[in-house]
């Protein structure tokens, strides 16, 4: 058996260190702070939704009829949202102030109330849908599929994002659907893409936007997608869970 | 005496080919996959195959039915409207979603008489088990002589007569055609397109709602001169009839592929054929193996494949 010498040892110690040097020398970022291997872990804090005439600012919602394209739709109208073009649901901080990544936020239990209002409110609050409040929650297991799912992961790649936010999933009327990207599992069914945006290390400020086509239940094949956009907040894992 | 010697093994070997025969049985039609299916269809779909819920959902119907009869009295709130959509479709929507409960309606009766069957995953083995049964006592009467020949020939005739009566003890005769009669039914339904179409029809209805209470009864003070009874019943209503539809809705979707297995097995009315058939062939065979004298029987040739069975005394 070949014993390493001190020498080796300390040669060993000093490349390990200098490398880990090297990687995370941007530490005066917001990136670097909350990251591991340019995970940004943290939260991502959610700018809200407004519509202003025909101008949308902020985080919002819409779903694509099945057939259509994530471009051009053609889109569900939602009679309660808020905005001249009803295509888009903009949405509002939850309690957490937004998504976290590292951790889950899970749904609570029960996860409506009696008129099936989604209670699930730590990302956004829930948002009227025809007529009934759907919420978004990340759970270690994925309430409609039942199967394990991963935290939601943000990387940072210089300034574009990607991730995987397969823990996702909208609730809503008694109904679950998942709408991470890619599915838990890893499939990318039909417009399911991303999570893909951009990142400023300097100010924290994101945007991120994914697809996710529904598998299943009442609204099989449409598909839902998610415009996040705020401010990213650094922390570790410990500190989310905490 | 050869002749008839010769006869009777022929007919062991031919009864152990038709045991052998069902046991592949499920193997070549898909049962093993396709049953399962089935059953998981049967016990998605059973919470809305009852008279209580039909009535319910027809319930819902009228109510929707009545605002639009109110909503359609009041001006024009514009071509490309929420409410102009749904009061454009909703006399179509209404009659094919009629159609679609009428049709669930009328096969309550038949859907229970296949959910009274043994479970659908254990179908298979409704042929393999008695198939191998049959193979197995064909074997042993095809190695045995004198009584004990005799006695293994009777055995495989009471197999086969269980396996005759098998259809009638769980009343297939006409719980299997009855079900073949729902799948027919059922057929037009449960396509991707008709999925799409409801679900549309869903939004369409959804969309009308919202367009109903944000605007049209926001704009109705309940002390104007228009009260819209129906229009705000419906409004009211809505998130419990949505509650309702929704994951009815689901179920067809997400049974889709379950149907479609089902669909591809045989017709369900050939099943208790599939049993009274071999069970009265083996029958016959069994009692075409009874030799002149158990003495004169000699053990039949048994193919150098087969398995030796060996006495451990």
């Amino acid at each position: 058996m070949i014993k390493p010498t001190r020498h080796a040892l300390a040669l060993a110690l000093t490349a390990v260190v200098l490398g880990a040097t090297a990687c995370g020398g941007d530490t005066g970022s917001p990136a670097a702070e909350g990251s591991e291997d340019n995970q940004l872990v943290g939260l991502f804090r959610i700018a809200a939704g407004a519509c202003e005439g025909t101008e949308l600012q902020g985080s919002y919602f819409r779903m694509v009829q099945p057939g259509g394209t994530l471009d051009d739709g053609p889109f569900v109208a939602n009679g309660d949202s808020a905005c001249a073009d009803q295509t888009v649901t903009p949405m509002t901080p939850g309690s957490d102030g937004g998504l976290r990544t590292g951790v889950f936020q899970a749904q609570p239990e029960p996860a409506f109330d009696a008129a099936g209002n989604s209670l699930s409110g730590q990302i956004v609050q829930p948002q009227k849908w025809f007529a009934v409040a759907f919420g978004l929650a990340t759970n270690p297991t994925d309430p409609q599929a039942e199967v394990a799912a991963a935290a939601p992961q943000i990387r940072a790649d210089g300034t574009e994002l990607t991730g995987n936010l397969e823990s996702l999933a909208a609730s809503w009327n008694g109904q679950h659907f998942n709408q991470g990207s890619p599915k838990p599992g890893g499939a990318r069914p039909g417009l399911t893409a991303g999570p893909s945006g951009t990142y400023d290390s300097a100010t924290g400020n994101y945007t991120l936007e994914w697809s996710s086509q529904i598998v299943g239940g009442p609204f099989s094949n449409f598909t839902g997608i998610w415009h996040l956009e705020g401010t990213f907040e650094p922390g570790t894992a410990d500190q989310e869970d905490s | 005496m050869a002749e008839r010697t010769r006869r009777s093994n022929a007919a062991v070997w031919a009864a152990l080919v038709i045991g052998l025969g069902l046991v592949a049985a499920p193997a070549v039609f898909g049962m093993f996959s396709r049953a399962p299916a089935g059953g998981q269809m049967i016990d998605e779909f059973a919470p809305y195959m009852r008279g209580g819920t039909l009535r319910s959902f027809d319930a819902d119907l009228a109510v929707i039915d009545a605002a639009y009869k109110e909503t359609k009295a009041l001006p024009p709130e514009g071509s490309a409207s929420s409410l102009a959509t749904f009061e454009q479709q909703w006399p179509r929507i209404h009659d094919e979603m009629a159609t679609m409960l009428s049709t669930i309606e009328a096969n309550v009766g038949r859907f229970n008489g296949l959910r009274a069957l043994p479970p659908f995953w254990a179908f298979p083995w409704f042929f393999v088990l008695p198939g191998l049964m049959i193979a197995g006592i064909g074997l042993w009467t095809g190695r045995s002589v004198g009584s004990q020949r005799e006695r293994s020939r009777w055995a495989l005739v009471v197999v086969a007569v269980s396996v005759i009566a098998a259809p009638a003890v769980f009343q297939m005769f006409g719980r299997a055609p009855a079900g073949a009669a729902m799948i027919d039914d059922f057929r037009p339904l449960m396509t991707e397109a008709n999925i799409a179409q409801i679900q549309g029809d869903f939004l369409v209805i959804a969309s009308a709602e919202g367009q109903l209470r944000t605007d049209v009864l926001a704009r109705s003070a309940p002390d104007s001169l228009v009260q819209l009874p129906a229009t705000r019943k419906f409004v009211t209503e809505w998130p419990r009839i949505a509650a309702e539809m929704a994951p009815m809705i689901g179920a067809m979707a997400d049974n889709l592929d379950n149907f479609a297995a089902v669909d591809a097995l045989p017709a369900f009315w050939l099943f208790p054929w599939f049993f009274v058939f071999p069970g009265l062939l083996v029958a016959a065979l069994g009692l075409a193996a009874r030799p002149s004298r158990p003495a004169d029987v000699a053990p039949s040739p048994i193919p150098a494949a087969a398995p030796v069975l060996r006495s451990t005394t």
